[in-house]
Formats: structure tokens, C-alpha cells, sequence
């Protein structure tokens, strides 16, 4: 250590000198702050979730960096001060140009602290719907289903309805069903009811809901509710609309198209329809 | 008198195949040096059809894709073991009960067990090396509590006896009594009871299968539920013999909410 500190003290005060001790710095730095990392991971963060761990990591590498910055400009000579001082004027400047990214970073700050999601979510922003993978200062990055990469800024997070889909171990899957004017309200309650409960997917507590929701333009309207476990949602929606497809053909229960009636002027009259035979379609005129 | 020869150790030699008849479950097996090859087919069985082992012929054993195989050189020995079910248990009593203030009321529940394969000719509980279980009647799942902190369960509908001679012998259930005291000023009326199978023990007494007994204590909508399982076998059927462990050890006074509040999911 005394060889290195003559050796220091040989060197003339010149540029070379700082350089080296500046890279020494850096590379201290840099090593300080992964050991700190590596050490809180192991001890303090072992049984944080992915979310606290992203969390305390940035703000270590943050805090770390910017002390290292500060370390960096003394031994250059920076009045820190006067560099504080100027840094607020270079802010605002800077503020002005990098408005967005600013906004981004607050945002983000916002979203760490409220915590909608946490890493490993799944979230609908807008029409994306992802798994997330991170959570950054100024972006978060979800995985889509179709295994796509998206980067969404915090700005428009924070701004937009986020829905976060997997937030809460159970949900439920509303089905809009309609069924012809001419059925049996009663039976197809019933009916509904049973495919429900039957549906290896469907949790029987809480129990479906069946809801006559309306009379419809062209059939009567429900809506069944079933709880599954959030990890189910591909394997119910699958079973239950072909278990209930199959089941109301098999009871000769009518799903009905849209479709409308025309009356000539009379409400219980329908417009008046000849069926054509073959011959006379082929030859109108007859002879 | 119940046949309890259904969980007796069987020998199933090199390439031979067989199959357990329980419940609902029909549970092939097949045997090789390394290997063995399991295969749970549910549906085929009546519920309450006769339990019952045999071995079958090469030509029987059903095609199917979904055969597991475990490796695992253990043999010829196999012991099959009634143990309580994995999770919780919501348990819907065949009609709606009001249990006055100052009450207690002591049922009888009939639970159906799992099927427990344990590769060994063993006479000691958990002694053979576990190879896979499986319920014996499939049950559906539910979730008891509200949809944030709530627990996943089982569900089924069952009756609750007011005497054990009532319940129909059967060597694929285990009757667990239940006393519930009502320490309220109010009604208690219950249309689910979420049972902690996992604290349970299994017991042989003389013509059924018996669980450790249950206790308990409501003291109010507004306050935690006191549920506490017995840590002896029921003075009943002469139940002594213990089958099967629990899953997890019985602390005391575990506190558990059990009653259901209703219309907890009601609405939108």
C-alpha cells in the first residue's frame, strides 16, 4: 500500500493521475454497489417478493451511482456547491427539454409506491394485455401472450385504466347466453345452473349466477357467472361454452341469430308470404 | 360389518396388471422390473359399488395416453391407504340448520377418503415408499371465504347425521363427529361447514373408518370461529387402530373462521 501511495505521490498533479484515480474510484464504486446488492439479496430480500426485490435494487443502483458521481466530481476538482447550484439551473434547462422523461420517472416513482401490480401480473393497459416482466423507473415491460416484448412508459400507465387481471386468486367468467322467446325461462336456469356446477373448471363455491339480464332484439338474454381459480380461465372458458353449445342443442334449446320481422302495417299480421313452386319459378309466364 | 380387505398389501408380480375398484375410481396398475405404471380411470364404478382388488389379463388393460410411469425398483408389494384429502373440506348439509344460543349439537359426517399407494408390504402407517394418491370419488373445487384472502377447497354435499348408525357402512369413507357449541346471543344458522381435513387422523374402529372428532366453538359472526380437532381417536366403533396420519400436526386451538357468512358473493 505505501509503494502504491509513493507511487501516487511520484506522479506529477496532472491529468494522468486523476485518470488512474478516478478509474480506480469507478471500479471500486462499481464493486461496492454489486456487493451491495449481492449481500441484500441474500440476506435481506431472500423472501421479498420479485417486485421488492426490483424495487430496493434500482434504488441502490440509483443512490449508489449518484454518490459515485459526487465522489467523481471532488476529485476533479468540481466545486460541489457551485456544481449543486449550477445543476439546478442546468435542471431546469434539462427539465424543459426532457419534460417526458421526467414525467416517466416521476410516474414511476408513483407506480412503486402504490404498487397496482407487481412483476409477474398479468395487466390489461389499453388493448395490451402482458405478463410483466419489470418495473423500471421510466418503463414498465409486459410479455403478451403471443410472446411480444412491449415497453410501456410509466406516463401513459399511470394516465390510463390498468386492469390487473390476476391481482386476486379467484375471478369469475360472465357468458352472455341468449335463448329463443319460445323457451322455458325456468328450464334454462335450470339448465345453466347444472352445466355450471358440473364444469370441472368452475369452483361450486361461490356458486354460478344465473341472471335473466333482458329481453333482447331477438331472444331472451342471460348471463351466467362462474368463479374458477385465476390459472383456469383458458381451460373454463373452452369447456364451458362447448359444454353449454352442446348441452342446449342437445335439449332442443333454440340459440337464436339476430333477426327481424316485417308486418305490413298490422301488428299481429305477418307480411303475407306465397311459396312458389318449382314449376312456376322456372316458367313465370306459364304456357 | 364393512370389508376393510380392500387396503390389505397386495403382491403384484413382474408384468402383471391390476386394478383397484373404489368409489368412483378404478386405479389400474401395472408392474415391471423398474417400473410401475399407473392409470386412474373415474366414472367407470358405481359410487357405492362393491370395492375390490384383482388381477387382470394383459388384454384388459385400457389403451390410453395416460398411463404414469414411476420409476422405482421397489416390489412386489403394493399397500393401498385411506388418508384424509389434501385441503380443506366445505362440507353442504342436506338442509338448512339453525342452532339456537346456548346450544350444542353433536353429527356425524361421512367423508370419502383418498386412495394412498404405497409401494411395500407394510403394517405401519407411512412405513412403504409413496408412489401417488388419488381421491377416491372426484370433488369439485370451491373457495371458502371472501375472494381476496380466502382458501381453496373441496366440495361436497353430505348429510349430517344425528346418529353414526345411520351412515351406510362403507370401507371408502371415514366418519368424522362434529360437536358444535353455539357460545353466541344469536342464531346460528350454517349452510356450509369448511372442515380442516388436513388436521384429521384416520382410525379403524370395528364396521367404519372414524376421523378424530371435531369441536366447534361460535362465538359470533364478529369474532374468529374456534375449531379444534380431538388429538385421540373417538371413543366410538371401538375405534382405536390408527390408519393414517394427518397431514399436518393439530395445534391447539387452531383458529379457523368456519362458518360461512352468507352473501358474501351474492350481487355484483
Amino acid at each position: 500500500m505505501q509503494f502504491i501511495y509513493e507511487w501516487f505521490q511520484r506522479i506529477p498533479a496532472s491529468v494522468g493521475r486523476k485518470g488512474i484515480f478516478i478509474g480506480l474510484t469507478l471500479a471500486a464504486g462499481i464493486l461496492l454497489i454489486r456487493i451491495a446488492l449481492s449481500v441484500i439479496s441474500a440476506t435481506a430480500l431472500k423472501k421479498a417478493s420479485i417486485h421488492n426485490r426490483l424495487l430496493v435494487r434500482n434504488i441502490i443502483v440509483y443512490i449508489g451511482t449518484i454518490i459515485l458521481f459526487l465522489i467523481i466530481l471532488g476529485e476533479l476538482g468540481v466545486n460541489l456547491s457551485a456544481f449543486l447550484g449550477a445543476a439546478g439551473i442546468i435542471g431546469i434547462a434539462i427539465g424543459f427539454a426532457s419534460q417526458t422523461s421526467v414525467s416517466n420517472i416521476i410516474s414511476g416513482l408513483f407506480l412503486l409506491g402504490e404498487k397496482p401490480f407487481a412483476v409477474g401480473d398479468v395487466i390489461k393497459v389499453g388493448d395490451k394485455t402482458g405478463i410483466i416482466i419489470t418495473i423500471d423507473l421510466m418503463s414498465i415491460k409486459i410479455r403478451t401472450f403471443d410472446n411480444l416484448y412491449i415497453r410501456l412508459p410509466n406516463e401513459k400507465v399511470l394516465n390510463t385504466e390498468v386492469v390487473n387481471v390476476t391481482r386476486f386468486p379467484i375471478r369469475r367468467l360472465d357468458i352472455a347466453i341468449a335463448v329463443a322467446y319460445k323457451e322455458d325461462v325456468g328450464r334454462v336456469k335450470d339448465l345453466l345452473a347444472d352445466i355450471a356446477r358440473t364444469d370441472p373448471y368452475a369452483l361450486s363455491e361461490p356458486e354460478p349466477l344465473v341472471l335473466i339480464q333482458n329481453f333482447g332484439a331477438s331472444g331472451i338474454e342471460f348471463l351466467l357467472g362462474v368463479w374458477f381459480m385465476k390459472s383456469d380461465f383458458v381451460l373454463l372458458k373452452n369447456s364451458l361454452l362447448q359444454r353449454i353449445k352442446e348441452r342446449l342443442d342437445a335439449e332442443g334449446i333454440e340459440i337464436p341469430f339476430p333477426h327481424n320481422a316485417l308486418y305490413t302495417g298490422l301488428a299481429t299480421k305477418p307480411f303475407p308470404i306465397t311459396i312458389v313452386g318449382m314449376d312456376q319459378a322456372a316458367n313465370p309466364h306459364g304456357g | 360389518m364393512e370389508d376393510f380387505s380392500i387396503w390389505n398389501p397386495v403382491e403384484i408380480g413382474t408384468g402383471t396388471c391390476a386394478s383397484w375398484n373404489l368409489g368412483r375410481l378404478r386405479l389400474w396398475t401395472e408392474r415391471y422390473e423398474q417400473e410401475w405404471h399407473l392409470l386412474p380411470i373415474y366414472g367407470e364404478a358405481e359410487e357405492g359399488a362393491e370395492p375390490g382388488f384383482a388381477i387382470r389379463g394383459k388384454e384388459e388393460k385400457p389403451p390410453s395416453a395416460d398411463w404414469r410411469h414411476y420409476l422405482l425398483r421397489d416390489g412386489p408389494w403394493a399397500t393401498p391407504l385411506p388418508v384424509m384429502m389434501d385441503r380443506p373440506l366445505i362440507v353442504r348439509p342436506d338442509r338448512a340448520l339453525v342452532l339456537l344460543p346456548g346450544e350444542q349439537a353433536r353429527f356425524f359426517i361421512s367423508l370419502p377418503v383418498w386412495f394412498r399407494l404405497l409401494i411395500g408390504k407394510t403394517v405401519v402407517p407411512e412405513s412403504g415408499r409413496r408412489l401417488q394418491e388419488f381421491p377416491v370419488i372426484p370433488m369439485a373445487n370451491a373457495w371458502f371465504g371472501d375472494p381476496v384472502s380466502g382458501e381453496l377447497c373441496y366440495f361436497i354435499a353430505a348429510r349430517l347425521y344425528p346418529e353414526f348408525e345411520q351412515i351406510p357402512y362403507s370401507s371408502v369413507h371415514a366418519v368424522c363427529p362434529l360437536w358444535i357449541s353455539n357460545e353466541s346471543d344469536k342464531d346460528l344458522s350454517f349452510d356450509r361447514i369448511c372442515l380442516h381435513t388436513e388436521f384429521l387422523n384416520i382410525y379403524r374402529g370395528t364396521r367404519r373408518f372414524w376421523t378424530n372428532e371435531v369441536s366447534v366453538l361460535f362465538k359470533g359472526s364478529d369474532q374468529e370461529t374456534r375449531l379444534q380437532p380431538s388429538k385421540s381417536a373417538p371413543t366410538l366403533d371401538g375405534a382405536a387402530v390408527l390408519v393414517s396420519g394427518s397431514r399436518k400436526l393439530i395445534e391447539l386451538w387452531h383458529f379457523k373462521k368456519t362458518f360461512d357468512l352468507l352473501k358474501q358473493f351474492t350481487g355484483f
